[in-house]
């Protein structure tokens, strides 16, 4: 009787150390595959590199407004120091500038201590007005807030929002110290 | 530093004259690795070019442990079962397969080593992964359980399968008129 062993076993023996020769063209695809891969990982190499430096460029761009937008917000008065234009009652619309004298900051509370007295119908209106402005800077973004009083009609527009909330701050408190009194 | 170290450092520079000459010493053995692996001599010749491409690419991570032969071996097998790993768990009582008897004649065996990889090719690929894995390259059930996700349980059923189909496809070869 023919000696048996398992199928398994047998194919193992008959296959161990065999080897088949591929077709030559195998080289050629090889070949190809890598040269085109190598383009590709060129193609994103160079796409990682523009990217990276817009985003290095664009970073420092940014960083250098925010720093500059810091130094104009740090440089500016406190709201009382503000300088506020002379004749605000004169003017159908004033416009404080930030060159304006110091000491008419005391007029201006005057001016709302009197407009408080008659309240009824007063309006304060904040706004909010985005400008873009070109310069040699191009392209800077400027917040600029509008203090609207409808009492004496008078604008005044500042970037610094600090010193708006101070006016009607103080206004409210007038308006308090009205209503008490 | 021996040839073959001299000659990876030069694959690893990605030095096109090195990389055919690697190609030219290892084709013989990968190609038919990618022939016991998968289901035709197309997808073994595919399987071949995407184990030299990845072998190309990634032999700077070779870091010289173990041999690299066996090295450039797990990429083929790894690049075949991804392309016929199925997440389908064909699982089978094993116990009962081993009531089926797997043994031969020696002689019944004596086709071309052609038929033999055919006969293989034909299992459905689950079988046929875990039939290599196990039998032909020296993977634990474990080990096999863990590269085709599926358990060992599974695993053993079903190099019992492959091994009960196989017999019968060499029988079937026996008893087939030598003439047609």
């Amino acid at each position: 009787m023919e000696h048996k062993k398992d199928i398994g076993t047998l194919f193992e023996e008959k296959l161990q150390n065999k080897t088949v020769t591929p077709k030559n063209s195998l080289w050629e695809k090889v070949d190809t595959s890598l040269t085109q891969r190598a383009k590709r990982h060129k193609k994103i190499y160079w796409a990682w590199g523009i990217a990276t430096g817009i985003l290095i460029i664009a970073g420092i761009f940014f960083s250098s407004i925010i720093s500059e937008n810091y130094n104009d917000s740090s440089k500016q008065p406190s709201p009382l120091a503000i300088p506020i234009q002379n004749d605000l009652k004169t003017h159908t619309n004033p416009v404080i500038s930030k060159t304006d004298s110091v000491d008419s900051i005391s007029k201006i509370s005057e001016n709302l201590d009197k407009t408080t007295v008659n309240t009824s119908d007063k309006k304060i209106k904040e706004s909010k007005v985005e400008r873009v402005e070109k310069g040699f800077d191009s392209f800077r973004k400027k917040t600029v807030y509008r203090y609207y009083n409808s009492q004496d009609g008078t604008t005044i527009e500042t970037t610094n929002k600090a010193f708006i909330d101070s006016l009607i701050r103080i206004e409210k408190n007038t308006i308090k110290l009205d209503s008490t009194n | 530093m021996s040839s073959e170290e001299e000659l990876i450092e030069r694959c690893k520079k990605k030095n096109r004259a090195a990389q055919s000459e690697l190609f030219e010493q290892y084709k013989n053995t990968l190609y038919f690795l990618s022939l016991k692996y998968c289901r035709n001599q197309a997808d073994a010749e595919d399987n071949t070019q995407d184990a030299f491409v990845t072998i190309f690419e990634g032999i700077k991570n070779y870091k010289g442990k173990g041999s690299f032969e066996g090295w450039m071996k797990r990429i083929t097998i790894y690049k075949a079962i991804a392309k016929y790993k199925t997440k389908k768990d064909i699982a089978m009582d094993y116990k009962d397969n081993l009531l089926e008897d797997t043994t031969i004649e020696e002689n019944k065996m004596k086709l071309p080593l052609e038929q033999l990889l055919k006969v293989i090719q034909k299992l459905p690929d689950q079988y046929r992964l875990v039939f290599n894995l196990y039998q032909l390259d020296g993977f634990s059930h474990k080990e096999v359980a863990n590269l085709l996700s599926i358990s060992e349980s599974t695993s053993k059923s079903n190099y019992h399968r492959a091994k009960q189909l196989l017999k019968n496809a060499i029988l079937k070869l026996e008893n087939t008129p030598k003439n047609t």
